[in-house]
């Protein structure tokens, strides 16, 4: 049987689905940039964004935050796939791919939502918007 | 690389205060674009140059120009009247802000001899991503298409209900 790439990719180190270069192995000649500091970023990029979703009272900028922050758990998730081969091939792209996806739904569908609130109550300020039935 | 990460890293903060703290609100989704594209970079020096070009197409264009027309809808074409918020306000976004980021920067400093071991790093081609998105991910990519379908749907429905009452 033609093994299929992708899948049995995990078990065996050297196949062609993933292909590994070990910088590890060259320590101390070149200070590279690890995991570490890629998830430092997104925690700050994520803790902006949360940042301006509890702050800001234009709906459409609670939206932008939302977005920072969907930005910022994509960071982390390319981030991890780099830097652990051993895990499944190209997982953590395809994840970032349907986080992607996702968030441009949700973009589409909040913005919709926005737009409708704003033709019943005149104000996008989300601090006016204390009632369930309009 | 270092170089290309501190810039980019740079940039994409930059961008999100920007974005988070603009009084104008044109220009809080123009430092967005900004943002967008910096985290595009990010994914460039991580090798993984298809999701970069997925963010620039997705973000900075889709997303981008969705934001600024929800702006002109909804009629702050000059951006700078709108609700204003108070120091007090955002003294607590802060707060709060901190607060999430030094919790996640704890977690990272604890595990950081767990994280430093990891240099070996994984490349891959948009080929298999593409066959790996074929065979292993072919169900969730026809949900996540039926999810957008429905979006888009629910999206026209939501917008357009005034509408069709004053018909």
């Amino acid at each position: 049987m033609e093994s299929r790439e992708g899948d049995s990719c995990p078990d065996k180190s050297r196949q062609e689905c993933c292909v590994y270069e070990r910088i590890g192995e060259r320590e101390g000649e070149l200070k590279m940039i690890g995991l570490e500091h890629y998830l430092i970023l997104s925690a700050l990029l994520f803790a902006i964004g949360l940042l301006g979703v509890v702050t800001r009272r234009n709906a459409v900028i609670v939206l932008l935050g939302v977005e920072i922050m969907f930005n910022a758990a994509n960071l982390s998730l390319v981030g991890f796939w780099r830097f652990r081969p051993d895990a499944l091939a190209m997982t953590g792209q395809m994840f970032t791919l349907f986080s992607i996806t996702i968030a441009a739904a949700e973009a589409a569908v909040g913005l919709a939502l926005v737009i409708a609130i704003y033709r019943h109550y005149k104000s996008v300020d989300v601090e006016e918007m204390t009632t369930l039935k309009g | 690389m270092t170089f290309a990460f501190c810039f980019f890293a740079v940039v994409s903060v930059v961008g999100a205060v920007c974005a988070m703290t603009l009084r104008n609100v044109v220009h809080c989704v123009l430092a967005a674009i900004l943002f967008f594209f910096g985290i595009a970079g990010l994914f460039v020096t991580l090798h993984a140059e298809f999701i970069a070009a997925i963010q620039v197409l997705v973000y900075v264009g889709a997303v981008g120009v969705l934001l600024a027309l929800a702006i002109l809808l909804t009629r702050h074409i000059t951006g700078t009247e709108g609700p204003k918020e108070t120091m007090k306000k955002w003294s607590r976004g802060i707060l709060t802000g901190g607060a999430v980021f030094f919790a996640l920067a704890a977690a990272i400093w604890i595990e950081k001899g767990w994280l430093a071991k990891k240099t070996a790093v994984s490349t891959g081609s948009v080929r298999q991503l593409g066959e790996v998105m074929m065979e292993k991910f072919v169900l969730p990519l026809e949900v996540v298409a039926v999810l957008l379908t429905a979006a888009m749907v629910g999206a026209i429905v939501i917008a357009m209900e005034e509408f069709v009452k004053k018909k």
